[in-house]
């Protein structure tokens, strides 16, 4: 009786712990911080969780972080890659995507430009799949730009500069988030 | 009544076969049919359901987009494909957006991952289907997409003309690199692998005439991956040789 008191309240400190770091979770993006914000409903088992920057609305962002696990899918990152852009292919026809491949690592990098139904906007987004075990696991990045605002050089300098860090983004944290091992 | 009218001509569209070696009238069918497809899938996802592809009428509309005896049995590639073959192309597109965001939420403008890879391995019979079937559409496309560029007069082979074939091109070499990434999954049916492997394998004099330096780094990329990933030896032969293709090609 003794143990499964004292059980109990050692249980509910880890358990608040573990929410506690999960409400509280950041990741660093570009020079800035993204904190946790939303997890989207009915996905599991696979999971995504969405960050955002301290002082954007979920529903006004202009810079976004997601983190997705995938569970039943294998943890080849070339396959995710290449399935999304087909997909982007057969959705967001003409919009330009590119796919990077790394045999070394297993790892996988999609971007791609498409636009904002009804607005004056571009989202440019980009993943990087990385596998986890026998899954896979994806940092996304995604920002939103104004045309009239941003023009093409400056498009292409965000671009480049932000294929740069994801290329050698360090995946190790966003695995230990899903708390999968390498 | 007229419902019904209607209702019996869709069936007898569907039933009836396409005249063999008639490019149009197959691709007609196969636009027709991925619009229907198309309809079908958001009644069925409005109803909170899953498509069922193995049966009508969704199977039916899959059969006739995706209708590879009508396809084997045409004519040689000519200029006078090109109008059809771009309807027909458009079919398997609006078919695969279908097939690929299926149950995915209308309002949201990015894509869904999660979506996308439940689709993947509910539908990988359907998608190894579409897969081949493109593979084989492309090089009869760019074929025809040639001839009709040579039958033109200098001054009508505009930019924009040339820039759609290009355009094509890419499309194409995209599908055999997603090809050889789909083919190569540990998760893969194996009978799925080896079919989609042999097609790339069995077109590889076409597609790697297309394809230049760099690209090939990245052709090789995902070959030694896939490679690394199957646990299929026939498919993973198939990739050993078609490796072999890319670096032979190079030097």
């Amino acid at each position: 009786m003794n143990r499964l008191v004292f059980q109990i309240p050692a249980l509910l400190l880890v358990l608040t712990a573990s929410v506690a770091n999960a409400a509280t979770a950041t990741f660093r993006f570009g020079g800035e911080d993204f904190v946790q914000k939303f997890e989207v409903k009915g996905r599991a088992p696979n999971a995504q969780i969405e960050f955002g920057l301290t002082n954007e609305t979920l529903q006004g962002w202009t810079k976004l972080v997601t983190l997705h696990s995938f569970t039943t899918n294998g943890n080849n990152a070339p396959r995710a890659a290449a399935v999304l852009a087909n997909l982007i292919r057969e959705r967001h026809k003409g919009s330009k995507y590119e796919v990077i491949t790394n045999a070394k690592t297993g790892e996988a990098i999609i971007d791609f430009l498409i636009p904002v139904p009804k607005s004056e906007q571009l989202e440019f987004n980009v993943f990087k799949y990385t596998p986890a075990g026998n899954e896979l696991v994806a940092f996304q990045f995604a920002q939103r730009v104004t045309l009239g605002e941003v023009d093409a050089e400056e498009l292409s300098k965000i671009r480049q500069s932000v294929l740069k860090e994801i290329g050698s983004y360090d995946m190790a944290p966003v695995k230990a988030f899903f708390g999968k091992g390498q | 009544m007229r419902t019904i009218y209607g209702a019996l001509f869709a069936l007898m569209l569907l039933a009836a076969p396409a005249a063999a070696s008639d490019g149009k009238q197959a691709a007609a069918a196969a636009a027709e049919a991925a619009q229907a497809l198309k309809r079908h899938a958001a009644h069925v996802a409005a109803a909170g359901k899953r498509l069922d592809l193995t049966v009508a009428p969704a199977s039916e509309h899959f059969r006739r987009v995706f209708d590879a005896k009508s396809f084997a049995e045409l004519p040689p590639a000519a200029a006078s494909d090109m109008e059809w073959i771009t309807d027909w192309i458009g079919a398997v597109s609006t078919a695969n957006h279908t097939l690929y965001d299926f149950g995915a939420d209308p309002r949201r403008p990015q894509p869904d991952p999660a979506v996308l890879a439940r689709n993947v391995r509910g539908y990988e019979d359907q998608m190894t289907v579409a897969n081949i079937f493109q593979q084989r559409l492309f090089p009869r496309m760019l074929e025809s997409g040639y001839e009709f560029l040579a039958s033109l007069p200098e001054a009508e082979r505009t930019p924009v003309r040339l820039k759609g074939l290009a355009g094509v091109v890419v499309n194409y070499l995209d599908t055999i690199r997603g090809s050889i990434c789909f083919a190569g999954d540990n998760t893969i049916k194996p009978a799925n692998a080896r079919m989609i492997a042999a097609a790339v394998r069995e077109s590889i004099d076409i597609w790697s005439e297309y394809v230049e330096d760099d690209m090939r780094k990245q052709f090789i990329s995902v070959l030694i991956t896939a490679q690394q990933q199957t646990k299929d030896e026939e498919t993973a032969e198939h990739f050993r040789v078609i490796q072999a293709a890319l670096e032979a090609a190079k030097s």
